[in-house]
């Protein structure tokens, strides 16, 4: 008690120089260099708050077409469930395509992260690189599915073409960054020693990248499953494909139960991803 | 051995680091560089090793000319410079073992060694090493997991497994505790008297210094001010490396100097030596 009475009552006793420091005051600073990026910020995003129509009283006032909705895909068709051709080996089909899919663009990825790592490859290169990855993230698993479907067919390949397109721009990215990201001084220490460049990336670089490198592989693999529905869509193949089919003929029970997996299947992904980190890190 | 003549060192911003310095370090002895920081001592070891070039002067290692080598030159003598860093410059993620045979990659064969194939005449060495600075029951553990004096006996096995011709330590007992400490001090003598190598050690701690080196060397504002055995190494010259400072003379006792601050919690573990300067 006695202790915490003198530091608040009697504190006062201090220095000019620190009474008076700007950071002694409390008050919240206000300079234009401050309000002027705050001001833009806020102006952009009511602009777009207006035209992208967002407006919560409708989203309320129509509230109950939305549970119409919902209510017409219950219950689910437990029988269907069962189903070989349209639940059960879909399901297997989704998760091979996202299996493939990520395991693919972890293998392009992977070298291409090195040569785009600022701290790795010389600016030529991973500038160039960095340009072409963003041009691969521009454009969307959908869009690549369309393409693959009109190069190699309708089916569960055209499908995994469009997820690895799609996964090798993002993944590149994180990976790159991931290595970017970590100490320097032990591939200093590395060369000190005479280590060529392959060593020091195997010695240095990989161990202390691994754990970031893991998670964005899970991470993609979670989203590989979900972006296998958009694919599946457009012919590529697994559950998106059978939705396709029952969406169109209003077979809603049905398609109660394709998303109940799909939800599993995602759920399930993120279990994986937590226990393989818990294990790795 | 260790050559240096005549060595002066500018940094781009046209801060002198080194102004004429010269002396030479003989096999098998250890030799303790005091002085403020910021006076060039840093400067001096990365010089020996070649990761900052010379401005002017000559640096030779076993008679090999450092000053005047190519890429490639360097490259191999660097696989024959120890070198221990005042922080751990390891993997902790990385066992121990792995750690110190990272220690031989530049005299394995690039490829295999990246995919982890060391042979078996490396991996001995590189356990022979662990076992000098008394880690060998412990190479199997990630370095992260070893306590901070622990750590730093890794980076000198690191140093002992490349089967160096030379020995540089830049502050490696400056975040240790004093006793840490003196355990290191200790395993880098005992390797420069076991492999018979040339030891340089940048040292703050002048008194854990003069129990374990041969000789002193003592650099202030980039010059060479003293250079003689530790018994030579007077207060009053002490002073003149140090200037402004606490004498040894002034406090009898040294380690009671530094008591009271030791118990204080201190992130890095006080060393006698911190509070001298």
């Amino acid at each position: 008690m006695a202790i915490s009475s003198t530091s608040t009552k009697e504190a006062p006793n201090h220095p000019d120089a620190v009474r008076n420091h700007p950071l002694a005051s409390g008050r919240p600073g206000f300079s234009l260099g401050g309000f002027i990026p705050t001001a833009i910020t806020a102006l952009a995003i009511g602009w777009a708050l207006h035209g992208a129509e967002f407006n919560l009283g409708e989203l309320v006032h129509d509230a109950p077409n939305m549970w119409r909705f919902l209510a017409s895909l219950f219950p689910p068709d437990l029988h269907f469930f069962l189903d070989q051709d349209h639940v059960i080996q879909p399901t297997i089909s989704t998760i091979q395509l996202a299996v493939v899919g990520t395991s693919v663009a972890v293998v392009l990825a992977f070298p291409l992260s090195i040569l785009a790592a600022r701290n790795l490859a010389p600016p030529w290169l991973y500038q160039t690189l960095r340009s072409l990855l963003s041009i691969l993230r521009a454009i969307p698993e959908f869009i690549w599915a369309i393409m693959f479907v009109s190069a190699v067919g309708l089916g569960v390949f055209a499908g995994t073409l469009a997820l690895v397109a799609g996964s090798v721009g993002s993944l590149s990215k994180v990976f790159a960054e991931s290595i970017e990201a970590i100490d320097p001084r032990p591939v200093e220490a590395l060369e000190a020693v005479g280590a060529r460049q392959v060593q020091a990336v195997s010695f240095a670089v990989l161990p202390q990248a691994l754990p970031n490198l893991v998670s964005y592989i899970m991470l993609n693999f979670e989203h590989n499953i979900r972006a296998s529905f958009i694919v599946g869509f457009v012919g590529g193949g697994g559950l998106g494909f059978e939705v396709q089919t029952e969406t169109g003929i209003f077979k809603y029970h049905q398609f109660l139960d394709h998303l109940i997996i799909i939800i599993v299947l995602v759920v399930l992904a993120d279990r994986l991803s937590a226990l393989v980190r818990k294990r790795l890190v | 051995m260790i050559e240096i003549r005549n060595v002066r060192q500018v940094y781009p911003n046209g801060h002198e680091a080194l102004k004429d310095v010269s002396f030479s370090v003989a096999d098998g002895q250890m030799v303790a560089v005091i002085g403020r920081s910021g006076a060039g001592k840093s400067t001096l070891l990365r010089c020996i090793n070649g990761i900052t070039p010379v401005t002017s002067g000559q640096i030779a290692i076993n008679d090999v000319r450092m000053t005047e080598a190519g890429p490639r030159e360097l490259r191999m003598m660097r696989r024959r410079i120890g070198f221990v860093y005042q922080e751990f410059s390891g993997v902790g993620r990385s066992t121990a073992f792995r750690n110190v045979i990272s220690g031989r990659l530049g005299q394995m064969n690039p490829w295999a060694s990246a995919f982890g194939m060391f042979p078996k005449h490396d991996r001995e060495i590189a356990l022979a090493a662990l076992d000098r600075v008394q880690l060998l029951t412990k190479a199997a553990q990630r370095a992260d997991r070893l306590s901070g004096g622990e750590k730093q006996r890794v980076s000198i096995a690191r140093a002992l497994a490349q089967e160096p011709w030379v020995l540089l330590a830049d502050e490696p007992v400056a975040s240790l505790d004093p006793e840490l400490g003196h355990e290191v001090m200790g395993f880098l003598r005992k390797a420069a008297t076991e492999a018979g190598i040339p030891v340089l050690v940048n040292i703050h701690d002048v008194v854990m210094a003069k129990e374990f080196v041969d000789r002193m060397i003592g650099i202030a504002n980039g010059r060479v001010v003293f250079d003689g055995p530790p018994a030579a190494l007077t207060a009053d010259i002490q002073r003149l490396i140090y200037r402004r400072v606490l004498m040894e003379g002034e406090s009898a006792t040294p380690v009671a100097v530094s008591a009271p601050m030791l118990g204080m919690p201190h992130p890095r573990g006080a060393a006698v030596g911190d509070f001298l300067h």
